[in-house]
């Protein structure tokens, strides 16, 4: 029996939804996944249920929040698949400044008849059983947890943090030479994909599993100490995971 | 289930009274949330405004960010962004094609659909895509997220070995460009045409796609890209969390994309798109919307032939090792490159510390959605005589022609008829 799948598409760029047609091994995915609703390449969409769901993006409207509540009751395994999804990426930025004032600025005194709330993770909303993060996601990563829904199992955990793949690549370290990388704050799994092309790692990825606001207390005396200014450190912080622990304390609690 | 986008149409005795495209996608604020970050993340930060045109926001925003610090790219690196723009067209538009296009016309409800009957057409998309895809990574680091091109030229190049391997790929790849484009030639579009005008980027006897600092019009217009507001007018209307534009000349909608850059540029396409066109005996300018996708098939054969020919001009040099270099100012920039769904515009201030003070981005989309309700309006007491399924087909056919970033070219899109 294939599975049956569902992926959604949120408050996003549609790039993960991208990322999952640029699977070489598509063919194949497609022998074991059944995919019955995936409205940005199906014109027929089912209306489940569904063993495996795969939602791209944050949540920034009501009506949002509702369907995935609705899809959480038709669906056997929940994914949030990008990190957008799994920490509210690029949108949830807009939650650190006034909606009002940056609705004004975008569409000037024209009220919409759509409402924008808080971009939240789909976590605060709904149960989520696998998150596989990065901006897009990490093909790799994402087949890896895809096995492990096939056969039943636990999600992958990553313990280790960007700077342990990046060292592998023997490039020489961006922060010794002073340059903003967050690469020991995030969680690794992308093979240290910018910094590995001389691109201080940005962390699309979020918060590393031992990123405490202890550990990261060490890690803002470096940036300091490199004479970073100070502004910098919690704009970097919200850039894709700032409404995320430890991230969030980070940028209100030190900044 | 609720949807992105829907398609609202008013008729009273066979006339349309009314028309409105509404979408609501989820906004996300990026002019605003740009103010105030470093220069440096620009490009980064805009390119995850659409995951179909990564590389073009992220180069666009790069020329204007250049612009607005008085950087001027070395010509090898103007090459290469060529290279790596050119590559980012074909996969959003091998995506566009066969992933979101053609099932339409082929009778399937999608094209994941189609593996069992037709396997030839799925892998040669794949195939296509990969390729793109690879031309792109080796370019940038990955074709979703680009880690090299930087502000001032790129962190890390390509070498000489994998620039001649990309060569022998793109040249074999010309088969399959050909093959696409008379898949898209031997479909039966809806006859229907609207004359309109369209704008795209120009750069002296090139097709322009990321180099040009005009914009040029069917209609005669030819302004520096500096000037974008004064021919261009964007608005808000309520029902649309993705703005509409006019064109200031005439006041009406108009076109850019795939087909108005062949209606503008049609002389500087590559020879083997001329001969191609001529084969399959299409005329430009054509104001047919429904040509676009024909229009993009031919772009396609275009662009491989272009890469090629930018390969084998950085081979015939050899990459230098260059690093890029900034030295900050304050200052102001406007650029403009061709997208794979039209002319994009990137507008920002920089002050002394090199933070941005001012941002306005100019979509595709924004451009070309009032045309597309204009077309629709137009189109719609022509399909008036056939069965409602096949009316909101050809109408969903029409808005997918246009490729308009996601929310309306997904199959959320829901026609009422009121
Ligand atoms: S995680 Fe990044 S690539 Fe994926 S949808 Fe969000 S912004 Fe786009
Ligand atoms: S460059 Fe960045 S990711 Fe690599 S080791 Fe240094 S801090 Fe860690």
């Amino acid at each position: 029996m294939k599975i049956k799948t569902a992926i959604i598409g949120l408050t996003a760029c549609s790039g993960c939804q991208v990322q999952f047609l640029n699977i070489e091994a598509l063919p194949e995915i497609l022998d074991v996944l059944d995919i019955t609703y995936f409205p940005l390449a199906k014109g027929k969409n089912s209306d489940g249920p569904f063993d495996l769901t795969l939602i791209e993006g944050c949540t920034s409207t009501p009506e949002q929040i509702d369907e995935i509540k609705k899809m959480r009751e038709k669906t056997k395994t929940l994914v949030a698949l990008g990190t957008c999804a799994c920490f509210g990426g690029v949108n949830a930025m807009k939650n650190f400044y006034s909606q009002e004032k940056i609705e004004e600025e975008v569409y000037g005194g024209t009220k919409l008849l759509y409402k924008s709330i808080e971009a939240s993770p789909i976590s605060n909303h709904v149960k989520v059983d696998f998150c596989v993060p990065g901006c897009p996601f990490d093909k790799e990563g994402f087949l890896d947890a895809l096995k492990r829904v096939v056969m039943d199992k636990k999600p992958p955990k990553i313990y280790h943090n960007v700077c342990a793949e990046c060292k592998l690549n023997e490039r020489g370290c961006l922060l010794e030479k002073k340059k903003f990388c967050m690469g020991p704050v995030v969680m690794g799994g992308c093979s240290a994909l910018c910094p590995r092309h001389g691109y201080p790692c940005q962390g699309c990825r979020g918060p590393s599993e031992d990123a405490k606001v202890e550990t990261i207390d060490a890690f803002l005396k470096i940036l300091e100490d490199h004479g970073i200014p100070k502004e910098e450190i919690p704009r970097k912080f919200m850039k894709y995971a700032g409404v995320i622990e430890p991230f969030r304390r980070i940028i209100y609690e030190r900044y | 289930m609720e949807g992105h986008g829907s398609l609202v149409i008013d008729i009273k005795n066979r006339k349309v009274k009314d028309l409105r495209l509404n979408i609501f996608e989820g906004s996300r604020f990026f002019e605003p949330l740009l103010k105030g970050r470093g220069y440096d993340e620009v490009p980064e930060i805009s390119s995850r405004i659409c995951g179909i045109c990564v590389i073009a926001h992220h180069l666009t925003a790069v020329k204007a960010v250049e612009k607005a610090l008085g950087v001027t790219p070395s010509e090898q690196t103007i090459e290469l962004r060529k290279l790596l723009d050119l590559a980012g067209l074909v996969q959003s538009h091998v995506l566009h094609l066969y992933f979101l296009a053609l099932s339409d016309y082929l009778g399937y409800e999608s094209t994941l659909a189609m593996i069992g009957e037709h396997p030839e057409v799925v892998k040669r998309a794949l195939r296509m895509k990969k390729l793109a895809n690879d031309a792109s990574e080796l370019i940038a680091g990955s074709p979703m997220r680009q880690a090299t091109p930087v502000i001032g030229g790129f962190t890390s190049l390509p070498t000489k070995h994998q620039l001649e391997h990309l060569l022998r790929r793109m040249k074999d790849a010309k088969t399959d460009a050909i093959k696409t484009l008379d898949l898209f030639a031997s479909l039966k579009v809806p006859e229907f045409e609207r004359k309109v005008e369209c704008f795209a980027l120009a750069k002296e006897k090139t097709f322009a796609i990321y180099d040009g600092e005009q914009i040029a019009s069917t209609e005669g217009l030819y302004f520096p890209v500096e000037e974008y507001q004064q021919h261009i007018k964007e608005f808000v209307v309520p029902y649309s969390t993705a703005k509409h534009s006019i064109s200031v000349s005439t006041g009406e909608s108009f076109l850019v994309g795939a087909l108005a850059r062949i209606n503008v540029n049609k002389q500087h396409l590559s020879d083997g798109a001329k001969e191609a066109m001529d084969r399959i005996e299409v005329r430009f300018p054509n104001y047919n919307p429904y040509m676009n996708n024909l229009a993009q098939a031919l772009e396609i054969v275009h662009s491989i032939d272009q890469i090629v020919c930018t390969l084998e001009k950085l081979l015939d040099v050899g990459v230098k090792d260059e690093k890029p270099e900034v030295k900050v100012r304050a200052g102001e920039g406007v650029a403009a490159t061709e997208a794979p769904r039209g002319t994009l515009y990137h507008h920002y201030k920089i002050n002394n510390a090199g933070r941005v003070e001012y941002a306005n981005i100019i979509t595709p989309t924004a451009q070309n959605l009032k045309n597309m309700e204009e077309d629709l309006k137009a189109v719609v007491p022509q399909l008036l005589d056939l069965p409602k399924d096949e009316i909101v087909l050809n109408l969903e056919k029409l808005i997918r022609a246009y490729d308009p970033c996601i929310s309306c070219s997904t199959h959320f899109l829901e026609t009422k008829f009121v």
